[in-house]
């Protein structure tokens, strides 16, 4: 019977052009965004890829030179971005991409991709994600609004109840009836991200991506199918299909345009985020202490001008590693308040499946804070690896020439090229299970509230 | 008999519905619990946009009297040190270039700021001059968590584009229809009022309820919590804001009497309107950015970075014989001069040769960066949300075109101190205190009827399709199937 009630909704939600007009124009709209998405993902590593070798190659090859000179050129690297960005970009457009890795100082992340885009940017990204997380719900709401309160208006609810058809049945077979629509729509974008990730993933890391690909689904079932049942539920206890519409267009709205906007204001306003002039402006106060104190410890004078010259290599170790533990304090206090920032947004936005759907589709697809943050402390040792080799060498055989000093050209292949490896899947699931569990409980009320609504359904 | 005037009776059918109508959708509750709904996401949006300029509008003022600050001491210790006639090392020409006194250029905050936050969070109205050239500093940012940049502002602006239309269709998707599935508009027509003045009624007395809370509430806010420098272009602005706002809300409206005007079925109706909703606002926005991106792709960072890293390596090694630090030299100035060190006209040099080597990129940068919004600004008129959004960032000074009109001033800035400071650094004259008060500093000027044009030709996009499509609705009523 199951089967049967879904094989004719099914033919209906064809017959009547709901499913060929809205599911082709989210599977128009998957298609290009997944096509978009691969060109851009290639074209743009390869571009940051050979940036990098050519940067490692001008540090490499710079001659003869001091060594406190060489550390100021310093070098640049590129976040790799990972092969599931091109499902969900996440926070890639808006993150920086690039770190300078220079002497003294550590950098913020630069160069936002939104930075360089137009006024347009700000309505979303086009993308796979983009198009599951907003239109697929609005989609099974008209798919879906007059699934039980239609056939009510029209009467045949009276007659299904005439003919014994229990109402968990009716339930479940308009449940799968509008789940197969769905998967009508996603199979073909499935099917395209399994290829473009076959093609993106490194050699080793395909398992990975796919065990992350793998939680994604899962994540992305969680939440459409919460839809679903809610679109059931309110379609079942609304007298008529036009206030079930109505009903579920407010949900619609309130769960994926409100409260994730609102969600998110709220909790940066509860926690503010630091100026970039406050941030830097308390990092020196700090940054002067520290080396100052550091000086003092060591050397037992208030100012470096007060060393002799031979002693300016061992001054400059010494001032940097000061540096180093007030760059840790300041930037992981930074983003540890990101952290809060995204907790309390979570929290806040538990009225909506979305925020926690896209917390856990960023860190699956390895494009949310923790793994920039991985990154940002990577480029950060690799940065000092850079400044303690050259303050080491300035020691070693610089001697009484100070600044004068000219390192030869060999020490500068002492630095290895700069090598990332982000978090694993296992890693990335450990810091959003939360979200998991967030969506599999509206999935759980969403299936309870449809069933509850099912055994009230009065036919007329 | 007399003769029924026809010239009377539609207006007095007209007002005779407007007036009924906001009876019965107050009684209804439908019109008391959207105006509830209007007021407290505008009220939401307003709060966080006041919150956010605010912010900004404190940072820039403590720069500004940081700045101040720093000015009159380098001032006062120059005429000291003229006054006792000894030398002072804050005399070297350096002090023309990037001192702490002038080293920030800032952007100042619009009256209308808080109503479109617009690209304000992205880019920043503060910029620190540092580094060898301005493409080390024009596309600095400010802090912020990506994810609340993901998330998107919750400003006035975005209640109008995103909400607005959902609270309009709420009140207006039967428009017509309830009244012929209840069998009333069948009465109603049999009482010699014409579909066309039934639809204007019921659809002025909506836009005037709608009107009420989009006039008052940002005014308010802007006078009660704004200091207002000018009121008269304040006034002016928030007219075009509030215009550009009460086009679109009538757009959404015009379409609504429009789809009611095929006599389908209420749910038809609402399914229609929400399809053009997620067309306008959701599809055509990101559509269109993407034929941007793949017709006029914006110039590639990482080319911008082999670059910068090339010219900086060529520069370290043609000064190469200036990286050296003299030891024996007295650091004090003497006889009315100081000569630079190796180590500083290294830097100068440097400077200047890395600058002049990337100044090409920024300028190709910054024309792809036109032709980009020159393209978008031609073709949004597919897709009124983005025409009303850019429209209000615009007047609110927080529109890319702002911020791209401040990025060309810094850089001008950029070059001019530094190439005045070239020269002046090789002759080693010191500095007077008259001529460090005559130093020029940065100041941004506006250009108010560039503003007011961006902000009119939105209008224009808007009214374009508001009208046509009321032109359409009407003239379809003429034969609506009762």
């Amino acid at each position: 019977m199951i089967a049967v009630i879904a094989m004719r909704d099914f033919r209906g939600f064809i017959r009547d052009g709901r499913l060929p007009w809205l599911g082709g124009l989210a599977l128009l709209l998957l298609i290009v965004s997944i096509a978009v998405g691969w060109r851009l993902q290639s074209d743009t590593a390869a571009e940051r890829a050979a940036t990098e070798e050519k940067g490692y190659a001008t540090w490499v090859g710079q001659g003869p030179k001091n060594p406190h000179s060489a550390a100021h050129l310093g070098m640049h690297v590129f976040k790799p971005e990972p092969p599931l960005a091109l499902f969900d970009p996440g926070l890639e457009p808006f993150a920086g991409q690039t770190v300078w890795l220079e002497a003294h100082k550590q950098n913020d992340f630069g160069f936002r991709p939104a930075q360089d885009a137009t006024g347009l940017r700000r309505f979303g990204d086009l993308s796979a994600a983009y198009v599951l997380q907003l239109l697929a719900p609005l989609i099974l709401v008209l798919i879906g609004f007059d699934a039980l309160a239609g056939e009510r208006e029209q009467g045949t609810l009276r007659q299904l109840a005439s003919l014994g058809v229990a109402p968990s049945r009716l339930l479940w077979g308009k449940a799968l009836a509008i789940g197969a629509a769905a998967a009508a729509l996603l199979a073909p974008a499935v099917v395209l991200s399994l290829i473009a990730l076959y093609q993106a993933a490194a050699v080793g890391a395909l398992a990975d991506n796919l065990a992350r690909l793998g939680w994604i689904a899962i994540g992305y079932g969680l939440y459409l199918g919460t839809f679903l049942f809610v679109t059931l539920a309110v379609s079942a206890a609304a007298p008529r299909a036009r206030g079930a519409l109505v009903a579920l267009l407010a949900i619609w709205t309130v769960a994926t345009i409100v409260v994730p906007r609102a969600a998110s204001e709220a909790a940066h306003a509860a926690l503010p985020t630091p100026t970039r002039i406050d941030f830097m402006n308390a990092l020196g106060v700090d940054l002067r202490a520290a080396q100052n104190k550091a000086l003092e410890d060591n050397f037992h004078v208030k100012n470096a001008s007060q060393l002799p010259m031979e002693e300016a290599p061992r001054a400059l170790r010494v001032d940097d590693h000061a540096g180093y533990v007030v760059f840790d304090k300041h930037y992981n206090g930074l983003w540890d308040l990101f952290e809060r920032q995204r907790h309390l947004q979570e929290w806040l936005g538990l009225a909506s499946p979305l925020v926690a759907l896209r917390g856990l589709s960023t860190s699956m697809a390895g494009v949310d804070l923790a793994h920039q943050r991985s990154f940002a402390t990577a480029a950060e040792s690799h940065r000092r690896l850079i400044q303690d080799t050259m303050s080491d060498n300035r020691i070693a055989a610089g001697g009484s020439e100070a600044y004068n000093y000219q390192a030869s050209p060999e020490l500068w292949a002492k630095v290895p090229p700069f090598r990332y490896e982000g978090p694993s899947s296992a890693e990335a699931l450990a810091s959003s299970w939360p979200n998991l569990v967030t969506l599999a409980a509206g999935f759980a009320l969403s299936l309870l509230a449809a069933v509850v609504a099912a055994r009230h359904l009065r036919p007329f | 008999m007399t003769p029924i005037d026809a010239s009377l009776r539609a207006p007095s059918a007209f007002f005779t519905i407007l007036r009924q109508e906001l009876v019965l959708l107050w009684r209804e509750r439908s019109l008391p619990i959207v105006l509830l709904l209007l007021t407290a996401v505008l009220a939401g949006g307003l709060a966080d946009g006041l919150q956010r300029i605010d912010q900004k509008d404190a940072q820039l003022a403590a720069i500004a009297a940081e700045q101040n600050k720093q000015w009159d001491t380098i001032a006062t210790m120059l005429k000291a040190a003229e006054e006792a006639k000894t030398p002072t090392p804050y005399a070297s020409p350096r002090v023309l270039g990037l001192s702490p006194a002038n080293r920030s250029v800032s952007l100042p905050t619009l009256p209308l700021a808080p109503l479109a936050l617009g690209q304000s969070d992205l880019m920043t109205n503060l910029l620190r001059i540092s580094g060898y050239s301005e493409a080390q500093f024009l596309y600095d940012t400010d802090i912020e968590n990506p994810w609340r940049l993901t998330s998107g502002q919750f400003d006035a602006a975005f209640v109008i584009v995103f909400l607005l239309p959902l609270l309009v269709f709420g009140l207006s998707y039967n428009l017509l229809s309830a009244e012929r599935e209840q069998g009333t508009l069948r009465l109603l027509l049999a009482q010699r009022v014409s579909p066309a003045s039934l639809a204007l009624g019921k659809g002025a007395a909506r836009a005037l309820a709608l009107a009420a809370p989009l006039l008052a509430a940002p005014l308010a806010a802007l006078l009660l919590f704004r200091p207002v420098a000018d009121a008269s272009a304040l006034l002016a602005d928030w007219l075009l804001w509030s215009t550009l706002a009460l086009a679109y809300g009538l757009l959404w409206l015009a379409l609504a009497v429009l789809v009611n005007s095929f006599g389908r079925s209420s749910a038809f109706n609402a399914l229609a309107l929400v399809g053009a909703w997620v067309a306008v606002t959701l599809v055509a926005p990101i559509t269109l950015n993407l034929v941007v991106d793949t017709i006029h792709p914006a110039l590639s960072r990482a080319g911008m970075i082999e670059l910068e890293t090339e010219a900086t390596d060529e520069s370290a090694r043609r000064n190469a014989d200036l990286d050296r630090v003299d030891y024996s030299r007295k650091q004090r100035p003497a006889d009315g001069a100081a000569p630079p060190s190796a180590m500083a006209m290294r830097g100068k040099n440097m400077q200047k040769e890395i600058s002049e080597r990337l100044r090409p990129w920024v300028e190709e940068y910054e024309a792809r960066d036109q032709t980009r919004r020159d393209f978008v600004d031609a073709f949004r008129i597919l897709s009124p949300a983005a025409a009303v959004l850019e429209g209000m960032s615009a007047l609110a000074g927080t529109d890319a075109d702002r911020y791209a009109r401040f990025r060309l001033a810094a850089a001008e800035f950029f070059r001019d101190k530094t190439e005045r400071l070239q020269s002046r650094l090789e002759s080693g004259v010191l500095v007077t205190e008259a001529e460090f008060r005559a130093a020029p500093r940065f100041e941004w000027s506006e250009d108010r009827p560039i503003l007011l044009l961006r902000g009119a030709w939105s209008l224009a996009q808007i009214l374009v399709p508001t009208i046509s499509i009321a032109a359409i609705a009407l003239w379809r009523l003429r034969r609506i199937p009762v």
